[in-house]
């Protein structure tokens, strides 16, 4: 009998989906089911690793290294025009490029190719002025010959602006890349390839898909064509206290299998729990990537950071007065608080699907209306 | 049914007083107000660019002639349902053609919105 089987609610890999409803393998009633919404299309990719399009309120299971995560993301917007091809949107200077010219990650023939032989060679877009001091961050496809090299690279022309660099050593397969930066009051320049810096091995390569955005991190790819676009937040949620009879009661276990991506908010909330009265029980990863709940869940932090860019099994146990916090086999955080709530209501990935995003792929979740012991907690945790 | 719909403020500080009657704000437990909007997706475009930045054909880095942007602060909502009561004073129809910025995957909401505006 696997652990999992004990548990009231279990949101499986790979679990079924429609648009507007997420289904769980657990309780199989129903009623068993998160709703789900999103206003707008959004990309997802998929088992084969290709970038897809999905639409609105259409769930959206993306596949890191093959593993199938539920993708839930705050509003985004994409800055670069004609995100997909480039056309129109990047200049060269010393470089070539040659639109719709080879298969991107889209299956396409609408990858560019860039020439940059020439030592001076740079391939550039212009960043608004208009939102200086605010962080982005500027990613891109690239594919070139494994071993080769190419500087990606922001730059500012006046003062107040934190620039950004990666030197990029290709693979030989689609690769993204992605840079931080902070425009200041002078116009930015974000280059996919800057050969002024004398480094750079690379005189010819593949890109796709580049899109620049606030925040520190990349969000899920945004095509755009002549105007900037926006892709709507996801919204993953039981309300109504339609999840009482599962998650209710003063005593429980709730696990996580997740991808996380920091991306430098306060509270990047995974877990939140409510009581009929919209009291909260819930947990989040703070800035310095260590996962924290709130009182109602014992006020812990764990000892360890997340890894940015990893998977992670996070799993709480909790009864009046002890609770205790497992992430990947092993026990880093405990409390003695007193009192419980009754929750009722579950959501995953935000604060009420509007605010406080996490940066999480939810590849499962289970809730289970009794304390596993400590053997359990570290088996189900195990990576 | 949602509706993509464009608006146009006098100001920024106008459009946080319309802005105020669609917020729902709750305090953080660090003492902070978070601040969210549930009735739909709102994009602040802001002063968008009149006429664009004229850059030396010989020197993409130097300036010759600064972006012209315009003074109203325009914004772009896709209501999950129907507009809330107190925009419609602000609503502008542009050129779904020529449109700034939109929702990924719903111009055709837009262009529905601009052949059947009154």
């Amino acid at each position: 009998m696997s652990i999992l089987d004990k548990a009231t609610l279990h949101l499986p890999m790979g679990a079924a989906y429609k648009s507007g409803s997420v289904w769980m393998s657990k309780p199989l009633t129903d009623d068993g089911y998160f709703a789900y919404t999103r206003d707008s299309a959004a990309t997802r990719i998929t088992d084969c690793g290709e970038v897809s399009n999905v639409s609105g309120n259409v769930p959206r299971p993306s596949y890191t290294n093959g593993i199938p995560g539920l993708l839930i993301e705050d509003t985004k917007t994409n800055l670069i025009t004609n995100s997909v091809n480039l056309n129109g949107s990047f200049t060269n200077a010393g470089s070539t490029s040659s639109q719709n010219s080879a298969p991107s990650p889209e299956g396409k023939i609408n990858a560019v190719t860039i020439g940059c032989s020439d030592s001076n060679a740079h391939y550039y877009t212009i960043v608004s002025t208009a939102n200086a001091g605010v962080q982005h961050v500027f990613s891109c496809w690239y594919k070139g010959t494994a071993g080769e090299t190419v500087r990606m690279r922001s730059l500012n022309s006046g003062t107040g602006a934190v620039d950004g660099s990666k030197l990029i050593t290709f693979t030989g397969e689609w690769q993204r890349e992605y840079i931080s930066f902070v425009p200041g009051t002078n116009y930015s320049y974000a280059y996919i390839v800057d050969r002024r810096t004398g480094v750079g091995t690379a005189t010819s390569f593949q890109v796709y898909g580049a899109q620049i955005e606030f925040g520190s991190a990349p969000s899920s790819f945004i095509k755009t064509t002549g105007s900037t676009a926006t892709r709507a937040r996801d919204s993953f949620r039981i309300t109504g206290n339609r999840a009482l009879p599962y998650i209710g009661g003063s005593q429980g276990t709730i696990y996580f299998y997740v991808y996380y991506k920091n991306n430098g908010g306060s509270y990047q909330q995974f877990m939140y729990y409510t009581d009929a009265s919209a009291s909260q029980s819930y947990m989040f990863v703070n800035p310095s990537r260590y996962i924290q709940t709130n009182l109602n869940l014992g006020t812990m932090q764990s000892n360890v950071q997340l890894v940015d860019g990893s998977f992670n099994k996070i799993a709480v146990k909790y009864m009046p007065g002890k609770q205790q916090m497992y992430i990947n086999g092993q026990s880093v955080a405990s409390a003695t608080y007193g009192s419980i709530l009754n929750h009722a209501n579950i959501d995953l990935g935000s604060y009420a699907g509007s605010s406080e995003f996490g940066g999480m792929e939810f590849i499962e979740y289970a809730h289970f209306d009794q304390v596993l012991s400590n053997e359990e907690m570290i088996s189900l945790t195990t990576l | 049914m949602a509706r993509f719909l464009k608006y146009q403020f006098e100001s920024q500080e106008a459009w946080e007083t319309v802005k105020a009657t669609i917020s729902e704000s709750r305090e953080m437990p660090d003492g902070e107000t978070s601040t969210a909007i549930t009735v739909g997706t709102v994009v602040e475009l802001g002063n968008l660019i009149a006429t664009p930045a004229v850059m030396d054909e010989n020197d993409p880095m130097v300036e010759v002639t600064p972006a012209v942007y315009e003074t109203a602060y325009s914004v772009d909502i896709l209501w999950n349902d129907d507009e809330e009561e107190g925009f419609a004073a602000y609503r502008i129809y542009c050129d779904p053609s020529t449109k700034a910025h939109t929702f990924y995957g719903m111009d055709e909401l837009y262009e529905q919105e601009y052949n059947n505006q009154a």
